[in-house]
């Protein structure tokens, strides 16, 4: 049995219409399609769906875009951002994705915090599989959402 | 390159000629900015190269295109408020009491854009008429067939939803599928859609109770307005109410209304015949 | 007017706070539902709460639960805005008290019309 999965123009759709909302909001700011880019992204922010559905979204971009969203969403200049501050700027980003990818499948279910990595390095999805990879440029920066979903056979019942 | 003088001058006058839309001097940003997605859509090089062929060699269908991209569709859920919340505690209990039980309530929803003004009369009317024997019908229009099209299929982004709904109203009349919300069935079948331009000379039907005709007019000279509420009035019942948008009023422009204030908001009625010739005319 | 933002992202109460206090109110800031009570409790009572739903130590919903369930905090409006935005859960919201729903993300338009609709502010305040 296929897990559901969520539409990837779907997912298009909603990354558009937070990055439209708050991070500048003419056509041409907005991400693009991008060349499937290998490898991971250095900073990754990651939400937990369950219920339903259990799976996981992952927002992931390189370090100079993940400077720029949290410049413009707390005001202030690139060079002022500490690590907390792009970890929350990228995390909220993440919440706002995975929260809208959530009502895109089978519910009820429930969304965790999100988990930021700023460090890079791999990351595992142990007894996931990856549903839908959304590879964006966002100012020419590559900006990527993944959605994975449980592997439901491994599974007893539902997690409440 | 920016559009030149004749250029825009020819766009201003198709449009002008097709919707009455006034686009004065000054409005070559908003000609220009409105017309690249056509310029590209059609792959020519720029929207100076796309007026130019449309010049050369002007066909009916690149002009409606035209027009239709030159029309301002910006509208939301229950726009500005006080006008629906009149409608639902004044005009309609009025009506209600006034006509016959057998006789649906009609109502003209006249600019209508994505169709979040008349979605939100039939709202309105569903709560209100419930489980009464009463019904109403709304007849809906645009210019606009992207607008129109839009508000036919009813299906809206969470961007628009957030845009005035009350969150009551969404659960209780949408459905989520994808990332749009649906309208319900329900509140869909009170309307029906159609094409109609304000400036032709017979409306698309008469003795409508009530007409919301908002944040049209504002489009237009004075010349236009006065023809438009004047075919208005006589699309009206004698004892209809109008309803304008907030920055639109009838004074000045067609003295053959009252302007009736009610709450935080005003309504317009048609002014009661004069009996004779001879009365003394309001000045 | 006072409104309190509610929200554990720093950066999502800054686009909030930009926006109302844009619209006139004065903003106290607060990063779950826990430090919202405790602003509360310290006073002033604020005229509104705009309510993150996905937050540490107390959520969204037991905040708006908790607060329904004092009457001296009856005038407080209670407006969620937050990504959850399945049908059910927003009858839940509604159901434990919330006035209002704006669904994340929104545009600055959005906010200024439920606060117009929630009698807040004037019709017309957005753009
Ligand atoms: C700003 S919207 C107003 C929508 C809605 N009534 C409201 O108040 O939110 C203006 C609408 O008027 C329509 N319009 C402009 N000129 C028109 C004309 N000559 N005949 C019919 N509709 C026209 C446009 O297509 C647009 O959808
Ligand atoms: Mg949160």
């Amino acid at each position: 049995m296929t897990a559901a999965a969520p539409d990837i123009d779907d997912v298009e759709q909603i990354v558009t219409e937070v990055f439209g909302s708050f991070l500048g909001g003419d056509d041409e700011s907005l991400p693009m399609r991008g060349p499937d880019t290998e490898g991971d992204s250095p900073v990754t922010a990651t939400v937990s769906i369950t219920g339903g559905w259990d799976g996981h979204v992952v927002f992931g971009c390189s370090t100079t875009a993940s400077r720029s969203a949290a410049a413009v969403l707390l005001m202030m200049g690139a060079d002022e951002l500490a690590e907390a501050d792009v970890a929350d700027a990228v995390g909220e980003l993440a919440n706002m994705i995975g929260g809208n990818i959530k009502s895109l499948l089978p519910g009820p279910s429930a969304l965790t915090l999100p988990m930021v990595s700023v460090g890079g390095g791999a990351m595992h999805m142990p007894s996931s599989t990856e549903a839908v990879r959304l590879d964006l440029l966002w100012q020419g920066e590559p900006v990527r959402v993944s959605v994975w979903a449980s592997n439901s056979d491994t599974q007893e019942g539902s997690t409440s | 390159m920016a559009l030149t003088e004749s250029e825009f001058d020819y766009v201003r006058r198709l449009v002008y000629r097709e919707s009455a839309i006034v686009l004065a001097p000054g409005k070559e940003y908003l000609v220009e900015a409105r017309l690249a997605p056509l310029a590209r859509a059609a792959e020519v090089s720029g929207v100076n190269a796309y007026v130019a062929k449309l010049m050369q060699c002007p066909d009916r269908a690149t002009e409606a295109r035209v027009v239709d991209a030159l029309t301002t569709n910006e509208t939301s859920w229950y726009r500005d408020g006080a006008p629906f919340e009149v409608f639902r505690s004044t005009v309609l209990p009025a009506l209600l009491a006034d006509r016959p039980v057998n006789q649906p309530i009609r109502i003209w929803s006249a600019a209508c854009s994505t169709g979040q003004e008349p979605y939100t009369l039939s709202m309105i009317l569903g709560e209100q008429l419930g489980s009464t024997p009463r019904t109403a019908e709304i007849m809906a229009t645009d210019l606009s067939d992207d607008a129109l099209a839009r508000a036919k299929a009813g299906r809206y982004s969470q961007l628009e939803i957030n845009r005035g709904l009350p969150a009551a109203m969404l659960v209780k009349h949408f459905r989520r599928e994808g990332t749009e919300w649906v309208v319900g069935d329900a509140v869909r079948s009170r309307i029906s859609f159609r094409k109609f331009n304000l400036i032709s000379p017979t409306p698309p039907s008469t003795g409508f109770d009530v007409v919301f005709l908002r944040n049209v007019l504002i489009y237009f000279d004075a010349e236009t307005r006065r023809g438009v509420l004047r075919r208005i009035r006589a699309a009206m019942r004698p004892d209809g109410w109008l309803f304008l948008g907030a920055a639109e009023t009838t004074i000045g422009i067609d003295d053959d209304w009252d302007r009736v204030v009610v709450g935080r908001t005003s309504v317009h009625r048609a002014r009661a015949p004069l009996a004779t010739a001879a009365a003394v005319r309001r000045v | 007017m006072l409104a309190l933002v509610v929200d554990d992202s720093r950066a999502m109460r800054m686009v909030l706070r930009r926006i109302v206090s844009g619209l006139g109110f004065d903003v106290v800031e607060a990063g779950n539902g826990q430090e919202a009570l405790d602003a509360v409790d310290a006073g002033p009572i604020p005229d509104i709460a705009l309510v993150d739903w996905n937050m540490p130590v107390m959520d969204g919903l037991e905040f708006v639960t908790n607060v329904r369930s004092r009457p001296e905090l009856r005038g407080v409006t209670l407006m969620m805005v937050t990504t959850e935005s399945e049908h059910g859960q927003i009858v839940r919201a509604l159901a434990a008290g919330a006035h209002e729903y704006v669904i994340k993300p929104f545009t600055p338009d959005a906010i200024a019309e439920k606060l117009a609709l929630l009698g807040l502010v004037p019709a017309g305040s957005a753009s």
